[in-house]
């Protein structure tokens, strides 16, 4: 973290409340170094986090690569980037405050703020935020100056548009974290499955091998069932998602 | 169809010792039955005959990495061969990977077949050369290629955090 970044976060910090945040947020941030990718984990190319949560390629690739508003779990490996499958849901969900038009040092802010509150690296993965966001979004509110921070979470609009996106969430009872994603029908976006790769739901094939063999033999859909040991109804799942997050593929 | 093809390559390996493969869920489970039936000396294990379908990563390289002799895994999708990220992360795993080139899927079924069996030879041959652990790649136009060695890739960090940020 930038020395420029923390000392506006202490600009912010003008109670003793939003402070003592601060600094607990600076102490878990020092926790946090890059890892090696790990099985279990996910591991996505900006491309990816881009496809799958619908944010443009270069505002996902300067959120992470520059740090201004998410660091990756991951260190960089023979200049190969990439992101675990919480951050792309914490991308995910900072998206939504984006597209609400909440300042970017505000969401960062919000962000770490409740990096504190639910006690995790990744707090738009917590499972709380889909019981109670509502709640602890207006809670951090009050610490946070920002009124279009304000407007967005009063918006109904808002909090409808995330639930929307955090129902196709499922978590783990343990951690309370997102555990796997279900974007589509019938597809499941699970780190601890073919790495996390889109993968058809109750198997480990890939929707990109379904949806270009399918392709290859003249969209026989039987036989690409008959391949993979799907149904033909899985085969449609796959082509239909893929068709939405490569339409020009 | 299988009758018309040439399949002098696959009936004839030029190593005789025997290979245990290991077929992961993106590797056509037709291809693993026609595997078996053209190389008498290699066994081809498809993942659903031996762990439910949809089995986590780390599980089934867990549970292969018990069996004798170690096997080599087939993986269907090559797209892991672009990310280093991804081959980083298979260091763990005590065995040899062989993956079809990312175009395998595109093409139509039966020169997928045709390619993969006139590169097994190659396959069977390269894989029981190389000592160390190694990512293959089976080449679209045939043969295989020395991909990654597994040992390139320096581990500094631990395994990742849960996602707790602890106290």
């Amino acid at each position: 973290m930038n020395l420029q970044h923390d000392v506006w976060i202490r600009a912010k910090a003008s109670n003793i409340r939003v402070a003592f945040l601060v600094r607990r947020r600076l102490e878990i941030e020092k926790m946090k170094a890059p890892v090696i990718p790990a099985l279990g984990t996910g591991i996505y190319h900006i491309a990816d986090v881009s496809r799958y949560a619908h944010i443009p390629h270069t505002t996902a690739r300067s959120w992470f690569k520059s740090g201004i508003l998410l660091n990756a779990d991951y260190c960089s490996i023979d200049d190969d980037y990439s992101v675990s499958f919480h951050d792309l849901i914490d991308a995910m969900i900072a998206h939504q405050f984006r597209k609400y038009g909440v300042a970017m040092k505000t969401v960062r802010l919000a962000y770490q703020m409740l990096q504190t509150q639910l006690n995790t690296f990744h707090p738009f993965c917590h499972r709380d935020l889909y019981t109670n966001g509502k709640r602890i979004l207006i809670r951090e509110a009050k610490n946070i100056k920002a009124a279009i921070f304000r407007d967005a979470i009063n918006n109904q609009q808002f909090f409808d548009e995330m639930r929307s996106h955090l129902t196709k969430v499922s978590y783990s009872d343990s951690t309370l974290l997102a555990k796997w994603l279900n974007p589509w029908p019938g597809v499941v976006i699970n780190p601890s499955v073919a790495m996390g790769e889109p993968v058809l739901s109750g198997t480990g094939v890939t929707t990109f091998v379904v949806r270009n063999a399918y392709n290859a033999n003249r969209k026989n859909a039987d036989l690409v069932a008959s391949l993979y040991g799907l149904s033909v109804q899985q085969v449609e799942f796959a082509v239909g998602f893929e068709k939405e997050i490569r339409p020009a593929a | 169809m299988f009758s018309k093809l040439n399949l002098r390559w696959a009936l004839k390996r030029k190593s005789d010792q025997q290979l245990n493969f290991f077929a992961d869920e993106n590797f056509p489970v037709p291809l693993v039955k026609i595997l078996n039936s053209f190389d008498g000396q290699s066994k081809v294990t498809a993942l659903e005959e031996v762990i439910p379908r949809g089995t986590e990563d780390e599980e089934w390289l867990r549970v292969i990495g018990t069996w004798q002799p170690k096997p080599i895994v087939l993986g269907g999708d090559g797209r892991i061969l672009k990310s280093a990220a991804k081959l980083a992360a298979l260091k763990g795993a005590n065995t040899h990977f062989v993956y079809l080139a990312d175009g395998y899927p595109s093409l139509p079924w039966k020169d997928q077949v045709i390619k993969v069996l006139k590169s097994w030879d190659d396959i069977c041959g390269a894989v029981t050369k190389e000592k160390e652990k190694t990512v293959f790649r089976v080449r679209m136009q045939g043969g295989i290629e020395l991909w990654r060695r597994l040992s390139e890739f320096k581990i500094h960090g631990d395994l990742p955090k849960s996602g707790q940020a602890g106290a």
